[in-house]
């Protein structure tokens, strides 16, 4: 497992310029719409957009390198193949999660008046969206293959992506500890169907 | 003793079918397959990997069931795939990083030295390097844990004259220890009479034969005869012919039994080039 994962981690280190570039567009933007709207929320969107992309990449290179195709010829079992890569994507969850609160602690410290506890639980809510985008684009990914998988998953985003936009006002984006533990079990059953669909693949 | 044992193994496609093949690859040998594009060489090996499911039949490796001890039976398998499965971004270093976690046997020394040998960039990355550089990084990689059986698709593509008489004498190094065995499939026949003790014949998803190098070489000719005499001769005695300007050529399966039967007849020796070619005549 160790081996795949440090591909997946070798890759974003190999695009960490675009990485970087991205993020630091991100932390722009975010900065804007704080200044404009006094939230975070636009700034969130877009590290839903980064955070699911980054995951979903890997599918298309191991799709174009062969790799997909000759992966099992390694010592590797199915489950260990699936496992890794949600473990990859929860690795890039924990990266944004780290990096908001960074950005939160930092807006704090710029300003000079603490942002309050209450936007700092939203922001983590809305940053659990990333494995929750992820619980539902893998199995498309290793349903349908990298390709297609892209295009449909794509356009599932954007459907929940255009929800939220409308109905920003009324949304409760709020953390707690039992939405937690919801998404960790979403994960999970969403791991579990991946590994029964490469399984069967 | 066998290394890999195919027992009536058979895969079916929408529009391939491979017919049951039962064949092994005996310890501290090379074996050769042949067989022109598509014949069904790459899915032969693929099965032994479990990389395709078998439609019916069983594979055994070291003895063991190939489907239920597949990571364990990986382990001690080293595979060239015909195609490089990196990413191309990386380089060899970032390779060996990936690899070495995935083998428990994995030698890093070996890694390096046979690159060295080949003279392959360790700092570069893998998508400015040439088809035959690729070639010999899967078959680096192959080499370097512990492995006792290689799986070769196709190693010689892309690799020029000097490239792959090295390859050669590696492999027969490599089959020294006795427990060692090689299966590789190439097109270049010339580099499996050169090294292989076995060859295996694939014709459009059946195995025509299975044998002894020196047998197969030794057994099989060419007899030439002109129009006339071409007539007398009984197409049971024959695998295929073909036409040329002095007459025809026909392939025999047993020289010397051909010869008691046609007195005076003119026959060479068949490359296993030929064979192939004349197999697929029929």
């Amino acid at each position: 497992m160790i081996g795949l994962l440090w591909k997946d981690i070798l890759y974003l280190k190999k695009i960490w310029k675009v990485f970087l570039f991205l993020n630091l567009c991100f932390v722009a933007f975010g900065c804007l719409s704080y200044l404009k709207n006094k939230n975070f929320l636009d700034m969130s969107y877009i590290i839903l957009i980064l955070g699911e992309s980054f995951a979903m990449l890997v599918f298309e290179y191991d799709h174009n390198s062969k790799w997909k195709e000759y992966q099992y010829a390694f010592p590797v079992s199915k489950k260990t193949v699936v496992c890794s890569r949600y473990l990859f994507g929860f690795i890039i969850f924990g990266f944004y999660l780290f990096s908001s609160l960074v950005g939160i602690f930092l807006s704090d410290v710029v300003t000079a008046e603490s942002i309050g506890q209450e936007w700092i639980l939203t922001q983590i809510g809305i940053i659990c969206w990333i494995p929750i985008l992820q619980a539902v684009a893998f199995p498309i990914l290793y349903y349908f293959g990298s390709k297609k998988g892209i295009l449909y998953s794509d356009t599932i985003f954007i459907i929940i992506m255009f929800y939220f936009g409308k109905n920003a006002d009324v949304l409760d984006f709020h953390f707690t500890t039992t939405k937690g533990i919801i998404l960790l079990l979403f994960y999970l059953c969403s791991l579990m169907l991946c590994i029964k669909i490469e399984e069967r693949s | 003793m066998n290394s890999i044992l195919w027992n009536k193994a058979e895969k079916t496609f929408d529009l391939f079918h491979l017919h049951p093949i039962t064949m092994q690859l005996e310890q501290g040998s090379i074996m050769g397959l042949i067989g022109e594009n598509g014949s069904g060489k790459t899915t032969l090996i693929k099965l032994a990997l479990n990389l395709l499911p078998l439609t019916s039949g069983e594979i055994k490796i070291f003895g063991l069931d190939s489907v239920q001890k597949e990571t364990e039976i990986k382990q001690r398998i080293g595979f060239v795939p015909d195609e490089n499965i990196f990413y191309e971004m990386f380089t060899l270093r970032d390779v060996n990083k990936i690899i070495s976690k995935l083998y428990r046997n994995w030698q890093e020394k070996t890694f390096f030295h046979y690159l060295e040998r080949f003279q392959i960039p360790i700092k570069e990355p893998i998508k400015s390097f040439s088809m035959g550089m690729k070639k010999k990084v899967a078959i680096t990689s192959a080499l370097s844990h512990e492995a006792e059986i290689l799986l070769l698709d196709e190693p010689m593509n892309g690799l020029d004259p000097v490239a792959r008489a090295e390859v050669r004498d590696i492999l027969q190094e490599f089959v020294e220890t006795e427990s060692h065995s090689v299966l590789l499939s190439s097109h270049i026949t010339e580099d499996l009479e050169k090294i292989s003790d076995y060859i295996t014949l694939i014709e459009k998803g059946n195995m025509v034969f299975s044998e002894n190098k020196d047998d197969i070489l030794q057994n099989y000719g060419i007899a030439s005869f002109s129009k006339m005499d071409f007539k007398e001769i009984n197409k049971k005695d024959y695998i295929s012919f073909r036409e040329n300007a002095f007459g025809y050529q026909v392939l025999v399966k047993d020289t010397k039994e051909f010869l008691r039967k046609y007195d005076g007849a003119m026959i060479d020796k068949a490359s296993l080039e030929e064979i192939m070619v004349f197999y697929h005549r029929r």
